[in-house]
């Protein structure tokens, strides 16, 4: 049968656009994996994703429901404390710097409480704010999950933010030792303007962005940690029913820590090692979502510090 | 000569030469040892030749196309003087010539064939292993945690080769013990002077050149770049480095690429070496749409041109002017005492419609002298008149921030780079300025400076990928907005070309006719002694 | 300026540990004890940790005494305090700081410090050691293991005669076992302490003082952190203008044979006649000023292991257990010791960077 003129032209032209649209798709699909930070973003997405089919075929449904909430608390509470940890690091630059330049007694005393922060080790001021908080939840001062997560990335967040702070202040100093910051103020423009607006947002977003995908990491890491220790040694203080659950305090429960020890096991006897990854479930996804996500982070914003050259 | 590769076939080959810089299907006579590091291989065993001459070079970042000419011609044997203005890609240039750049980070193309290519051949191992590089800012290029002594005896430079001749005479003569002393000390920002670092990267060039002249073998010329070598020096000395170029230069000729903004030397060439005018070339940089062209830059066009200048009188009866700033004879600053003079110590004046030019050695102080006066540096005694404030040092900075900048004064600094947001877009510049709304326009400021037929400049352009030329006139466009009476520019012919320096000196005439004061510090003395009346010139002695 | 910074670390010492220690005797003085023991003691059917038990005791209050609902809450907060009391067991109940307990605590800080220094050392080693490994690495611009596999197994594959030979499948396996282990150990640096502890402990001795020495330095990310740091500070002084110049004197920048692994471990890293020596020396500069931040970091690791392996003996496993039984007074002890020696580091790192400036200037 001869088709029409029409019907052959269209589509070729239809043949032709999809051509293109595909010669597209691949250009973009090589320049986003021309950067490590994308590919390890991509590594990281793949991993849960194969991870999460893994454990839905094979992890009791229950198991399988807490270390999904697990995980998205977890990541929650990072992601908001590195967003607060932000605005904190903003807030207390600001301060700093102007206290600086107007009341050297405010400065002083502003000084004293971030260095005391900073000295106080991560772990142990975020563990008495945490028995603060257990405190709150045993007298059912706090019983939604939702505000239980604000304030633990809030606890946590008031522990990583002076990191954040130093950079913002090194930033700015970075510039004041240039003409940079004179060559502004003799124009008139403020100086509010130019440290929030010139030289932390135009000239230092992208050091920040780098500088927050860092403390997300690090919240991870203090929030497994803290919920682990916390699910350990101060178990007593803590019901399970009220207290969300996250990764750190899923791996301490006993059955995940038997899990966990059956890694030790399969060192000695290598046929075991099939089991692990059926009958050893949901400690070894728990695990394997902290070392992973912990992993993948640190390549994503090294990566990210190499495109930009930080 | 098959390619010496790391791993065995196809890909692995295709993928490492990728690296190195190569281009696709092209066979590379020697693969760099070591892609970032720069080293060669078996130089000794490749044949060397005379340089090649003329090269069609392509420079692309990621996001653009940094450099591209057709021609760049770069004479054998002979002393190559390059102008053109900042950022135009002279360096860039200059240092692919020379193999530096990392191949990773740049797409560079010599000649329509790869720079990895280009890195593995003859000339630019001969060049790397005999000639040398002067890098334009000193202080970046002396390694801080070295004394300046151990970095002048390392490397192909560990041997002597007639140093302390070398130090003595671009040190003007002075004593050995004041040279010894400089070379005992670890290079920090402040401390040797730039002049003195810059002086030490000479000495270490004219080292490598002694080496050369020393040598048996070869007498095949490398290539010495001297990259903005006399930014950091006063006319004096500046006329000593190319004293000491020519004398080595007469004993045997070799290949030099001068790469400068200082359109004086021209006259030092003509007038002290003309004997070997011969075999100097002077050559410019210029943008031309998206390319960069090099043409010869005829050394009469600048002489004719400095010889028509003169200064703006205006009105002759100084009094009559108003006074716009006075300045106390003397500062005293970092435990230094400060002097202006003009034919003995005198108070600094600058009135309506005058322009002052403020003169001294490299490194005594005149940048300082600015930020005193517009009270960004505290001084230990200092006192000033500028308009209607008194100003001394025990002034809190508020006041200067209520009542002098941008109202009385405004200040124009010699970095560009610094001085702009390199991360603004053009239209930006002049957001946050004190403007009134129908000023804030940006076009009509650039509008001065900024031919929009022949140069034109996108408003929402980064200020970063500008040339250093379009940037410092930015940088100049953004302190006369502000109207203020009285203007104090740093070094305000930075990183121009000619055509560029002819703008904004009009530029200055134009305001001087407005009646604005402008204060002025310059090393460009040749030119601005043409154009300030004597009597508007004064002298900043150190004591 | 020395004298000014080391002055500001002691009186923050100062201050604070006079606050914790005060605030700790203030916490610890006898409280009065639960309402009523007796009436309580007929309350043995509920279980005051169990929110429901909770929630129906408080509706049944409501029910007899409305209006009367702090009287309840107080009488529930007794009942709950009173019963935690009664259920713990008698040795492991409220103690108090006495002399000998402070002595016992001293001897934990000593002990505790001695793991931090010398974990502390070992990784400052370690950061750098592996920091210029993976530079040197890379400068070297060697194919990627998995493609050198890849690469050996198609010439095995294509080769029947090679195939033949046992050492050409040798190469194969042994790339296989580097990437495998590097992999291994790449992962065992991300792992928190306690992943890596619980997975060995059916194997190891994990309470011994030499375990947690090796858990401080390769878990927690310390060592990956820091040694990425230091990393980033050689590339970022590799792109400096002085390399340049040590380039366009001839320095050596082979990264190949004048880089051996040997040379890499060494305690004292020198690189003579090396372009790399410039880079290293400035990129250690930089290094010493992140040192506060890296013992910040050690001592959350080191009391991280100490918490959650449970180590009896170790500081932190009486804090953890001493918040448990809140006797804040040795609580506060603990910490006013724990932050002396965070001090301590930072006027020591304080002092160390200075001692470098003036090395630097004084000639």
């Amino acid at each position: 049968m001869i088709q029409p003129e029409s019907a052959v032209s269209n589509r070729r032209d239809l043949q032709e656009k999809l051509s293109v649209l595909r010669r597209h798709i691949l250009k973009k699909a090589d320049e986003f994996l021309l950067h490590k930070d994308n590919r390890w973003l991509l590594i990281w997405i793949s991993g849960l994703f194969i991870l999460w089919i893994w454990d839905l075929i094979f992890l009791n449904r229950p198991a399988f429901i807490a270390v999904q909430s697990a995980f998205f608390n977890t990541l929650f509470v990072a992601l908001l404390g590195s967003v607060l940890a932000l605005a904190f690091a903003w807030l207390t630059t600001n301060a700093l710097y102007f206290s600086s330049r107007r009341s050297q007694h405010l400065y002083a005393g502003l000084r004293f409480v971030t260095d005391l922060i900073r000295s106080v080790p991560q772990i142990i001021g975020i563990l008495l704010l945490y028995v603060l908080l257990t405190g709150m939840i045993q007298k059912d001062m706090i019983t939604a999950s939702a505000t239980i997560l604000i304030l633990m990335a809030l606890i946590i967040a008031v522990f990583v933010f002076p990191e954040t702070t130093d950079l913002m202040l090194e930033r700015i100093e970075h510039f004041r030792r240039r003409d940079f910051f004179n060559a502004m103020l003799v124009c008139g423009i403020s100086e509010w303007r130019i440290v929030n607006y010139e030289i932390l947002w135009k000239n230092s977003r992208i050091h920040l962005f780098n500088k927050l995908i860092a403390v997300i990491g690090m919240t991870v890491f203090l929030q497994s940690s803290i919920d682990f220790i916390v699910s350990v040694g101060l178990s007593t203080e803590i019901s399970t029913l009220n207290f969300p659950n996250t990764l750190g305090s899923l791996l301490a429960k006993i059955d995940s820590k038997q899990d966990i020890l059956a890694i030790g096991h399969t060192l000695l006897n290598p046929g075991y090692v099939s089991k692990l990854f059926f009958n050893h479930l949901q400690g070894i996804s728990v695990a394997f979502l902290i070392v992973f996500s912990l992993l993948c982070i640190y390549r994503i914003a090294d990566g990210f510090a190499r495109r930009h050259r930080i | 000569m098959q390619t010496v590769l790391p791993g065995a076939t196809g890909f692995s080959k295709e993928r490492w030469k990728r690296r190195a810089g190569a281009r696709e299907g092209e066979t590379l006579k020697y693969l760099p040892l070591n892609i970032n590091g720069l080293r060669f291989t078996n130089f000794a065993k490749l044949k060397t030749k005379r340089m090649e001459n003329t090269f069609r070079i392509k420079i692309n970042s990621r996001r653009r196309t940094l450099v591209d000419i057709a021609r760049f011609p770069i004479e054998d044997g002979k002393i190559n003087f390059l102008f053109g203005e900042s950022g135009i890609g002279k360096t860039l240039i200059a240092r692919s010539i020379f193999g530096l750049p990392a191949p990773e980070d740049l797409q560079i193309h010599f000649n329509e064939k790869s720079y990895a290519a280009y890195r593995s051949s003859a000339d630019a191992g001969h060049n790397l292993e005999n000639g040398f590089f002067v890098f334009q800012e000193p202080s970046s290029h002396l390694n801080p945690l070295m004394r300046l002594f151990d970095q002048m005896f390392e490397g192909s430079l560990a041997k002597k080769y007639d140093d302390a001749e070398i130090l003595r005479h671009l040190w003007n003569n002075a004593e050995d013990e004041a040279i010894r002393a400089v070379l005992q000390v670890y290079p920090k920002p402040y401390r040797p002077s730039g002049g003195e670092k810059q002086r030490i990267l000479l000495a270490m060039a004219f080292k490598k050149i002694n080496r050369f002249l020393q040598s048996e073998n070869g007498r095949i010329s490398p290539l010495f770049v001297f990259d903005e070598p006399t930014g950091n020096l006063d006319n004096r000395l500046r006329n000593r480095f190319l004293e000491l170029l020519f004398e080595k230069y007469r004993r045997h000729p070799f290949t030099v690429l001068l790469i400068t903004h200082d359109y004086s030397m021209i006259s030092e060439v003509l007038e002290q070496h003309a004997d070997i005018a011969g075999n100097v070339t002077f050559r410019e940089l210029y943008r031309h749409r998206d390319q960069q062209r090099c043409r010869i830059f005829s050394p009469e066009i600048y002489t004719y041109w400095l010889k028509q200048q003169k200064p703006m009188t205006g009105n002759r009866n100084r009094k009559k002017r108003d006074l716009l700033l006075k300045v106390g004879r003397d500062i005293e600053v970092f435990g230094k005492r400060l002097v202006f003079e003009r034919n003995g110590p005198s108070d600094l004046e600058v009135r309506s419609g005058e322009l002052v030019y403020l003169k001294a050695a490299s490194g005594a102080g005149k940048t300082t002298v600015m930020k005193i006066i517009m009270g960004l540096l505290p001084a230990d005694r200092f006192f000033a008149q500028l308009g209607p404030c008194s100003l001394s040092e025990n002034l809190p900075r508020q006041f200067w921030r209520d009542n002098i900048w941008a109202k009385q004064a405004g200040m124009v600094f010699q970095h560009a780079d610094e001085a702009l947001n390199l991360q603004a877009r053009v239209q930006d510049v002049f957001k946050g300025l004190p403007l009134e709304k129908s000023k804030i326009d940006p076009r009509q400021w650039l509008n001065i400076l900024f031919d929009e037929k022949r140069e034109p400049l996108p408003l929402r352009r980064q200020v970063g990928f500008l040339s250093g030329g379009q940037k410092q006139r930015l940088n100049l466009l953004r302190s006369m907005a502000l109207d203020t009476p009285l203007l104090l520019l740093d070094e305000p012919l930075n990183g121009l070309d000619f055509e560029s320096i002819k703008k904004v000196l009009r530029l200055l005439r134009d305001k001087q006719r407005e009646g604005k004061g402008i204060l002025l510090v310059s090393h460009n003395e040749e030119i601005f002694d043409k154009i300030v009346h004597p009597e508007h010139i004064y002298y900043l002695a150190g004591k | 300026m020395i004298r000014q910074r080391l002055k500001e670390h002691l009186i923050s010492a100062v201050i604070v540990c006079s606050l914790l220690l005060l605030i700790g005797i203030r916490l610890a003085e006898p409280r009065p004890g639960p309402v009523t023991n007796k009436t309580l003691d007929k309350l043995d059917f509920l279980r005051t940790d169990d929110p429901l038990d909770r929630a129906l005791l408080r509706e049944t209050l409501q029910q007899f005494y409305p209006q009367q609902s702090q009287k309840a809450d107080s009488l529930l907060d007794a009942l709950n305090e009173y019963h935690r009391q009664t259920m713990l067991p008698p040795a492991r109940g409220k103690s108090y700081l006495s002399f000998s307990k402070f002595f016992e605590l001293l001897g934990m800080l000593l002990k505790f410090t001695l793991i931090y220094a010398i974990v502390l050392a070992l990784t400052t080693w370690g950061v750098q050691t592996l920091a210029v490994w993976r530079f040197v690495h890379e400068q070297q611009n060697r194919p990627p293991n998995w493609w050198r596999i890849y690469v050996a197994l198609r010439k095995l594959v294509r080769n029947t005669v090679e195939r033949k030979k046992i050492h050409a499948w040798l190469v194969p396996i042994k790339l296989t076992v580097v990437s495998l282990g590097r992999a291994l150990f790449t992962l065992m640096l991300f792992s928190p302490a306690y992943v890596i502890a619980y997975s060995i402990k059916t194997r190891f001795d994990t309470n011994s003082i030499l375990f947690m020495i090796l858990l401080g330095v390769v878990s927690n990310g310390l060592l990956a952190t820091y040694a990425y740091k230091f990393y980033t500070f050689l590339q970022t002084e590799s792109r400096k203008g002085y390399v340049q110049t040590a380039i366009v004197k001839n320095l050596s920048t082979d990264y190949r044979h004048s880089m051996p692994l040997s040379r890499i471990i060494k305690l004292r890293k020198i690189f003579p006649g090396h372009v790399f020596q410039h880079i290293f020396i400035n990129a250690r500069h930089q290094y010493f000023a992140t040192l506060k931040e890296q013992a910040a970091f050690l001592i959350t690791g080191l009391v991280i292991i100490e918490m959650a392996l449970n180590i009896q003996g170790h500081l932190c496993y009486e804090l953890l257990q001493n918040l448990l039984y809140k006797n804040f007074d040795i609580v506060f002890t603990i910490l006013a010791g724990i932050f002396l020696l965070v001090k301590s580091t930072e006027a020591g790192v304080d002092w160390l960077i200075h001692r470098e400036e003036l090395k630097y200037d004084s000639a």
